[in-house]
């Protein structure tokens, strides 16, 4: 009977250790064991944005003794899937008090969960930032967060490749991409080297395309505005046009494309400029690169301006802390230029704070690109990026473009019916 | 006397009930409530916390949905090819494997078995960079000129679902060929030595002995083999991510892209995840009617 009542213990003392250990974890009173207030923050990278804000809380730290800011590493399909699921289950116990979110991504978030996240309007001063940025994070009259960095898009290319083929850096600034398709074919005649790198897989290039002429897959009101909108329907013959001038490398997924830069496979990508420390982690091809402007479309307000990716920190509104962690951002990200310089300096993360960008330090010369002074170069064309609404549907349209545009390489469909086509199954998926 | 032996009877069937209950308790908790919850929230639809209540819209829309019906076009496709292919490659290796007189049988069986303990990411990840453009695959294939150019493995719409279907055989074949092992060894020799006196020779012996016998494993490893192919995950995320196209995209990623990749829409994607309960047990169900599930 003994054995039985002790053998009976144990099985209940494992049962509660179990059920314990799934409610543990978590600490919602928000404070430490010094009786700190306790932030938490979630972000990616650990090469870029974790210590960027490991930075910007030591020195909001030194200013207030009684606050302890943790960052803490997840991974971003981590970050989306835990927002997803503990937001739709209603509850913010074991959610952090900030998170960062990909441009795209913002407004799903305010939009999907309204009134779990924090209106930073009254608290930041949101005209030190690009109208871009504060774009993306408006609903209503609400502004959901405060922008962290830019993703100003440039044409990265390999100078001794262009130069080969008799092309100087006036050559390749404000250029259109018919132009783009010319000079490519000519790198490739004389270099053999493909001009460009693109994922099939993504269409970030009709992204970039919209995002510079002030054009998306959507109109303000949400409507799809992809059958007959002019920018697309240009976007797309040139799409087609470097893939029939053979002058496209194709890579799929980050690493790939990675190496096809690193190895010298191709002679330029244009993309945002968070690439910059991965084209700077090939040494040995330090002074062979540097940056134009991107090409642009020839259609009405197509410009040589674009932005690709670029994040937000949000706060989250029921989170135990939210009232410090929105001070927090505000005092660093909205106030401090000292802090802008240094991550500038020690990561290269250029900030989307309009006021950091006449500093000094973006003045500066950088060696592995020949010189130029590329943050001076990308904060003046940030400013230049219009402005668009990136509605909460952007990789639905991806896909069904994706999925319709080899109808169109083949040749088996004119653009016009493509697209027609792309719209419906928009419409369908967006129901 | 009566009396007594109903008490007791009683009792047994109380500690009876007792044993099971914990089992039970669970089961309504943790399994069936969970389940007509959802069934809930595949009636309703909207963007995360902004559900409302919808009928069958969900599971009408499916009916159009192109990229719905070509994820279980696919789906279907690597379940047709894979499972055959992988238990009759599972049932020949397990029989080769028994023969007494193979020598250093148990480094072959441990070495067929250890893709099964490999992570799924990171077997993924090893075949995505082994078929890259300029990966592995395609310099050996070169490098013994039996290919002129390197072939876009993941960038073709054919040869992406080869590379899929390569993964999941390569991963899965040693887990069936346990089961088979296994049982093959309950075999009792006395079997196949009576029938070698009959003149039975070794096709006749595989035929007309081992496969009967191992009838009941077969139709396990169907099953499961089956279950988990519909519900084909990792190996697609982490080697195509769907592509090229949506051509290697499997229900379970569509289900994924639809909560939290796309604007967070459960309710629907709750629908297609009953669309992949149904077909299992329809199919499971199909294949215990063809097979017998009585084991006789």
């Amino acid at each position: 009977m003994k054995k039985r009542l002790m053998a009976a213990g144990m099985v209940m003392a494992l049962t509660a250790g179990l059920l314990a250990g799934c409610s543990g974890g978590s600490d919602s009173s928000g404070e430490t064991e010094d009786g700190k207030k306790k932030v938490t923050v979630w972000a990616w990278d650990v090469e870029y944005n974790i210590p960027i804000m490991e930075e910007a809380a030591k020195r909001y730290e030194a200013n207030h003794d009684d606050v302890d800011i943790e960052v803490v590493e997840y991974s971003y399909d981590d970050i989306t899937q835990k927002i997803n699921t503990y937001l739709t289950a209603g509850t913010t116990d074991g959610l952090p008090d900030i998170i960062l979110s990909e441009d795209a991504n913002v407004q799903k978030y305010i939009q999907s969960y309204p009134g779990e996240f924090k209106d930073m309007s009254d608290i930041v001063d949101f005209s030190n930032f690009a109208q871009y940025k504060v774009e993306v994070l408006t609903m209503d009259d609400g502004i959901y967060g405060v922008p962290f960095d830019i993703g100003t898009e440039g044409l990265f290319y390999r100078s001794d490749y262009l130069e080969q083929a008799g092309y100087t850096h006036e050559d390749l600034m404000n250029i259109t991409w018919d132009e783009f398709i010319e000079i490519g074919k000519k790198v490739k005649e004389v270099t053999g080297k493909n001009m460009l790198s693109l994922d099939p897989d993504s269409m970030n290039f009709m992204r970039d395309c919209m995002q510079a002429s002030g054009t998306w897959y959507f109109t303000e009101d949400g409507e799809v505005n992809i059958s007959g909108n002019a920018v697309i329907e240009e976007g797309t013959r040139i799409y087609k046009a470097l893939m029939d001038a053979d002058i496209v490398e194709l890579t799929s997924g980050w690493s790939e494309m990675a190496a096809a830069l690193n190895n010298g496979d191709v002679a330029s990508i244009t993309t945002g400029c968070w690439i910059v420390p991965t084209i700077t982690a090939q040494e040995d091809q330090s002074g062979l690169w540097r940056v134009a402007t991107m090409p642009r479309l020839d259609t009405e307000g197509g410009t040589n301006y674009g932005n690709r990716g670029g994040s937000n920190w949000l706060v989250l509104e029921n989170s135990a802390n939210s009232d410090i962690a929105a001070d927090f951002l505000n005092e660093i990200y909205a106030n401090d230029v000292d802090f802008y310089e240094t991550i500038l300096q020690e990561v290269g993360a250029a900030g989307a704070y309009i006021p950091a960008q006449s500093s000094d330090v973006y003045n500066e010369p950088v060696e592995f690109f020949g010189g130029q002074a590329i943050w001076a170069d990308f904060a003046e064309w940030a400013q230049q990026v219009p402005a668009v609404n990136l509605g909460v549907y952007s990789d639905e349209a991806d896909n069904a473009l994706i999925t319709c545009m080899p109808n169109v390489l083949d040749g088996s469909q004119d653009i016009p019916t493509m697209l027609s086509e792309a719209q419906k199954l928009v419409e369908q998926q967006i129901q | 006397m009566n009396r007594k032996l109903s008490k007791q009877k009683l009792k047994f069937r109380i500690s009876g009930w007792a044993f099971v209950l914990p089992s039970i308790v669970l089961f309504l908790w943790l399994v069936l409530w969970p389940m007509i919850n959802a069934f809930i929230m595949s009636l309703q639809k909207g963007k995360g916390n902004m559900m409302e209540f919808a009928g069958f819209d969900n599971y009408l829309r499916l009916l159009d949905d192109p990229v719905f019906i070509s994820s279980l076009k696919n789906t279907i496709l690597y379940f047709v090819i894979q499972v055959p292919v992988m238990l009759v490659l599972a049932l020949i290796v397990a029989s080769i494997l028994n023969n007494p007189k193979l020598k250093f049988r148990g480094f072959f069986r441990t070495a067929i078995f250890i893709p099964c303990v490999t992570s799924l990411v990171a077997y993924s990840l090893l075949f995505r960079s082994m078929f890259a453009e300029d990966g592995f695959i395609n310099n050996v294939l070169m490098g013994l000129n039996l290919i002129d150019s390197p072939i876009p493995w993941l960038m073709d719409t054919f040869w992406a679902k080869v590379v899929i279907i390569l993964a999941i055989t390569w991963r899965w074949t040693g887990y069936n060929m346990i089961f088979f092992l296994s049982s093959l060894q309950n075999i009792d020799s006395d079997i196949y030595q009576a029938a070698e006196i009959d003149g039975a020779g070794a096709w006749d012996k595989f035929w007309r002995i081992t496969v009967p016998l191992l009838k009941p494993v077969i139709l396990l490893t169907a099953i499961m083999s089956t279950s988990g192919t519909l519900q084909l995950f990792d190996e697609v995320v982490n080697i195509t991510s769907g592509g090229p196209n949506n051509s290697t995209m499997t229900i379970s990623h569509y289900i994924y892209n639809l909560s939290f990749k796309y604007s967070p829409d459960f309710g629907y994607a709750t629908a297609v995840s009953f669309v992949v309960f149904v077909l299992i047990a329809v199919l499971s169900l199909l294949q215990m009617k063809v097979s017998g599930d009585k084991n006789d």
